[in-house]
């Protein structure tokens, strides 16, 4: 009961704030950075002063009352997690051939982490995991590849700038842009550095699709407009007949997708491959 | 972000590669990623990405709706405890 007395009191408070971060969010008050980042302060502060046994014992807490959201709430907007879909056997080949990609894949997103996801995740020489050594290195030997099929990295994230690599498998054809999680304080300021942007996917005669913004900060805008030299339009053209679809109306991480806009348009000079695959690893330490 | 870089490969012209068709083959997996579409957009996305959710993970299923559920599960659950 303590436990759950702990993780209630715990959950209550960043439930409360967490939902009104995004109310806040959607009703375009501009107090929700604030608010947000004075929630991060308190967790933090708060955090500091519980041993280890405590820490456990509210992540466990914690969990126990994800379960309870998942599974035990007639309320819930999406469901019971235990609403699985029944699969053919069919389907389950196929979820079986996608889980073996997945399992190939995953080492390169581990690896974009270097050594510190094996010293958070054994709990041994963390104090290592900040001062590391050679970048490069340790993503090749995670990754388990050779050196020479590690073209390109940058390891130093911003807001705007996640770390990332570009490894060329030439024996599988393929050319993989790898993008860190969150590792670093700066990928958490990736997600608060923009506000929403509305975006159509506009299809024109000859069935190209292409972006359309409907709204949105004038930053964003440009950012967007920068990608492409005809196929963006303004908010107020009236003069495109094609259907479209609405996306990305007010959703939350929108700071992400600018920050995605911003490694598209750096990449995409670097690459010229017949095949792209693209990697994340979101992890909150 | 890989959901994003996805998302622009595919809605793109592409001139970059020179042929639309290789479009066809961007496929982008991500392992924990946050939502930032809504459901309109998942027709984009169909056959080119695949996001893996590490069971009852929270930073994946952190959207509106999943915080409207706890926030009704708290509620829920502090009915029934006790201080």
């Amino acid at each position: 009961m303590q436990v759950l007395k702990g993780t209630l009191n715990m959950v209550e408070s960043l439930g409360e704030k967490a939902v009104y971060f995004v109310i806040d969010k959607f009703t375009g008050n501009g107090d929700a950075l604030q608010a947000m980042v004075s929630c991060l302060n308190n967790l933090t502060e708060e955090s500091k002063k519980l041993g280890k046994a405590a820490q456990f014992k509210y992540l466990n807490g914690y969990n126990i009352l994800q379960d309870i959201m998942m599974d035990h709430n007639p309320q819930l907007v999406f469901g019971p997690s235990s609403n699985k879909p029944i699969l053919s056997p069919e389907q389950e080949i196929e979820l079986d051939q996608i889980a073996a990609e997945c399992n190939f894949y995953c080492r390169f997103a581990a690896g974009a982490y270097g050594d510190q996801i094996n010293y958070v995740f054994s709990g041994k020489n963390v104090l290592k995991a900040l001062d590391p050594n050679d970048r490069d290195d340790e993503f090749v030997k995670l990754a388990r590849i050779d050196p020479q099929q590690l073209v390109y990295s940058d390891w130093e994230a911003d807001a705007l700038n996640p770390a990332h690599c570009i490894v060329v498998l030439k024996e599988r054809k393929e050319v993989m842009l790898v993008i860190r999680g969150t590792a670093q304080a700066g990928d958490v300021v990736t997600d608060l550095v923009a506000n929403y942007v509305s975006y159509s996917v506009m299809v024109d005669e000859k069935g190209v699709k292409y972006l359309r913004i409907n709204s949105g900060e004038l930053k964003i805008k440009e950012e967007i407009s920068g990608l492409n030299d005809s196929k963006i339009l303004n908010a107020d053209d009236r003069n495109v007949s094609s259907k479209h679809k609405e996306l990305i109306n007010g959703k939350a991480h929108a700071g992400i997708f600018l920050a995605g806009i911003e490694l598209y348009k750096k990449v995409r000079s670097k690459v010229n491959y017949k095949k792209i695959i693209i990697y994340i690893l979101t992890l909150f330490f | 972000m890989t959901s994003v870089l996805t998302f622009l490969l595919l809605v793109h012209p592409l001139k970059y590669f020179g042929n639309a068709d290789l479009t066809r083959r961007v496929h982008g997996y991500t392992y924990g990623a946050p939502p930032i579409f809504d459901k309109a957009a998942a027709p984009v996305f169909e056959g080119h990405l695949t996001n893996v959710v590490n069971h009852q993970d929270l930073v994946p299923r952190i959207n509106y709706g999943s915080l409207k559920d706890l926030d009704l599960a708290i509620v829920e659950f502090a009915k029934n405890v006790k201080y």
